[in-house]
């Protein structure tokens, strides 16, 4: 055997491996996409939190101070803190480091989103799903808190780089939410600003 | 024992920096607030500056902790295995991988593992042009540090994403944040540049290290060359030396005849004559002219040999060592009632001779002994010298009968001349030798030369 195989396999596998997420890349985009909703379905004050403690998550918080929607950024917010708001706006994507960073555990975190959403159905509130990291953060944590999250949502808005990853639409599909896929980060702000006006 | 010691070190070093690398995730919590803090500001200010910090952090944080793994298990494998065969690369590969695989699972670090395929699949491109480096270990970690920072440039570039770069918790935060303050330019532009620089750094100095190498190889080259020029250069002048004086002592022999005739004609001329002092003189002269032809007859012809007892010869090669200057003990043991030896006396008292000067020049000026033990061995005579020397290395054993071979700046025919010598007296000779402990010769000569036949023999302890 020569010395160089095991370079040159080495060199294989890590093309073949970096060319794998192409393989069941699905470019037909069967799913729905609105480009916004038909009508506003949130009322203001809003609760804006964080499920998952995903750093990026605070853009939320930015892009609400853009559109200047009433409410505020509460990444810990518990369900008893509801009592103030008419819509929740939960911003999805699990971190780990995130979640060191605030001293919590998923499991705690996954609660914590729970009663939020149990108390958010018992009030009558709408809510809507964001998810901002787009392909680069669909770890199972992250789906395992869509997952939780979809039942109850009454919008989610994402990017279009998740189209590679059917799971999460046919998550949203399932539970007969709308869904509004967007190319940028920057183009959130429309359709969020058409779910309150 | 040295090449034990050689491999154990940088193994127990790998050991205990892949034990800080496995914990180092844990220990750099802080590390991790400030590129957290940083990153969350960044997009609370809209700061791309502050975004630029964070990504430093982040490079710096994962270069550390992957700089530790690559560089441990480099250790490790290379304490197992030659750092220039197929088998390292398979090793170090999987030792890597699978310690890349465990930091993951405990950790939640990045899954893709096609970055770490190709870091490795780099690495050991480069690894073959300093293998034979005299600072291995350094080379190594020089161009690992410029190729894992290169590569930790690619996992902050946004385009790269969907090719398994950076698919780190971190990695996809300080991503998403300059997708939503620069929209990918920040990033895409600055961390192409910064893989590019580091990338060709590591190369470039690869390829330097690797034409140094290759100079100091030519150089050592030519400089073996130069020594085995100059050596046989040597050896040609001492042939021609020896040529001249074997010339010499032939030419001694006319005029000897000369002397011997004349003295016959004088022993004539005064045949008569009472006086018998002058009588006595002659014949004196006669008997050292008859022994004076004899010894020339033995340079001259290696078979011309004589009787001599054991005592009377080995005083003649005593008297032609030069101990005064040396602190050796010289013991000399020789059986009573031996029977003569049948040799060429000037040859054999010259290998005897060599082999005691070789001991002598073993010892360096240092203090030893040389023990000289002459005894009947069944139907032989054994001459055995024996001294405390640094003894002879085990690589050497086979090499010490060649012609021309010499630790010293010697023509380095001494022990080969011995074994002509013995083999022409139908003798056998035996080394044995202990490094650091001593070094024994046995010469078996047949008690009638006229039998037996020529070999000889190596034996190591």
């Amino acid at each position: 055997m020569k010395k160089s195989s095991a370079v040159i396999g080495c060199l294989v596998i890590g093309f073949l491996l970096a060319a794998s997420p192409f393989g069941g890349q699905d470019t037909t985009n069967s799913f729905n996409s609105y480009p916004n909703l038909p009508a506003p379905i949130g009322e203001e004050s809003i609760l804006f939190t964080s499920a998952g403690q995903a750093p990026e998550n605070l853009l939320l918080a930015k892009i609400a101070e853009d559109l200047h929607l009433e409410g505020d950024y509460r990444p810990r917010a518990l369900a008893s803190d509801l009592y103030d708001y008419r819509t929740l706006v939960i911003i999805v994507g699990s971190s780990p480091y995130g979640l060191q960073y605030r001293n919590r555990t998923f499991t705690e975190e996954m609660d914590r989103t729970k009663q939020l959403l149990n108390e958010a159905e018992l009030r009558g509130l709408p809510v809507i799903i964001l998810h901002v990291a787009g392909a680069k953060r669909e770890d199972k944590q992250t789906v395992e808190l869509l997952k939780a999250t979809a039942p109850y949502a009454d919008y989610f808005l994402g990017l279009k780089s998740i189209g590679s990853s059917t799971e999460i639409i046919e998550l949203m599909d399932a539970a007969n939410v709308p869904v509004t896929l967007v190319k940028d980060l920057e183009d959130l702000h429309t359709p969020l600003n058409s779910a309150f006006r | 024992m040295a090449e034990y010691k050689n491999n154990t070190i940088p193994g127990l070093i790998g050991i205990f920096l892949l034990t800080y690398g496995l914990f180092f995730p844990s220990l750099s919590a802080e590390w991790v607030s400030f590129i957290i803090d940083r990153l969350q500001e960044s997009m609370d200010i809209m700061d791309s500056g502050q975004l630029l910090i964070a990504s430093f952090a982040y490079i710096s944080r994962n270069g550390f902790l992957y700089f530790l793994i690559y560089f441990s298990t480099l250790l490790i494998v290379s304490a197992l295995a030659k750092t220039d065969s197929t088998a390292f690369s398979f090793l170090y590969i999987g030792a890597t991988i699978t310690v890349v695989f465990l930091t993951n699972q405990f950790y939640g670090e990045s899954s893709s593992y096609a970055p770490h395929f190709l870091s490795l699949g780099l690495l050991l491109t480069l690894n073959t042009y300093i293998t034979k480096q005299r600072y291995y270990y350094l080379t190594f970690a020089v161009i690992l540090f410029f190729l894992i920072t290169a590569m930790q440039c690619l996992n902050l570039i946004p385009l790269l994403s969907q090719w398994s770069f950076g698919a780190d918790d971190l990695a996809v935060s300080l991503k998403t944040a300059d997708s939503f303050i620069t929209e990918d330019q920040l990033f895409t532009a600055l961390y192409f540049v910064l893989f590019a620089i580091f990338f060709l750094i590591a190369v470039i100095f690869t390829l330097l290290v690797h034409l140094f190498n290759m100079q100091i190889t030519t150089l050592k080259r030519f400089q073996v060359q130069e020594k085995e020029l100059k050596e046989t250069r040597y050896a040609l002048t001492e042939s021609k030396v020896y040529e001249e004086i074997h010339s010499l002592v032939h030419d001694l022999k006319t005029p000897l005849v000369s002397v011997r005739g004349l003295i016959s004609l004088i022993e004539m001329k005064y045949e008569k004559s009472k006086d018998k002092k002058l009588k006595d003189y002659l014949t004196r002269v006669d008997h050292s002219i008859e022994k004076m032809n004899e010894m020339i007859s033995e340079i001259l012809y290696e078979n011309t040999k004589k009787e001599i007892h054991v005592d009377e010869f080995l005083r003649y090669v005593i008297s032609h060592l030069t101990l005064d200057d040396q602190k050796i003990r010289l013991e000399m043991e020789v059986q009573e009632d031996l029977p003569c030896i049948h040799v060429n006396k000037i040859r054999f008292a010259r290998a005897i001779a060599n082999l005691l000067e070789n001991a002598i020049i073993s010892f360096e000026g240092k203090a030893g002994f040389i023990q000289i033990n002459v005894k009947q061995v069944n139907d032989t005579i054994r001459f055995q010298i024996k001294d405390n020397g640094p003894g002879i290395k085990e690589e050497l054993m086979q090499e010490i009968w060649k012609e021309g071979f010499s630790t010293k700046d010697s023509s380095g025919i001494g022990l080969s001349f011995v074994k002509r010598v013995v083999e022409n007296h139908h003798g056998t000779i035996f080394v044995t030798s202990t490094p650091g402990s001593h070094t024994q010769m046995d010469i078996y000569l047949p008690v009638s030369s006229e039998q037996g036949g020529a070999h000889y023999d190596i034996d190591y302890r």
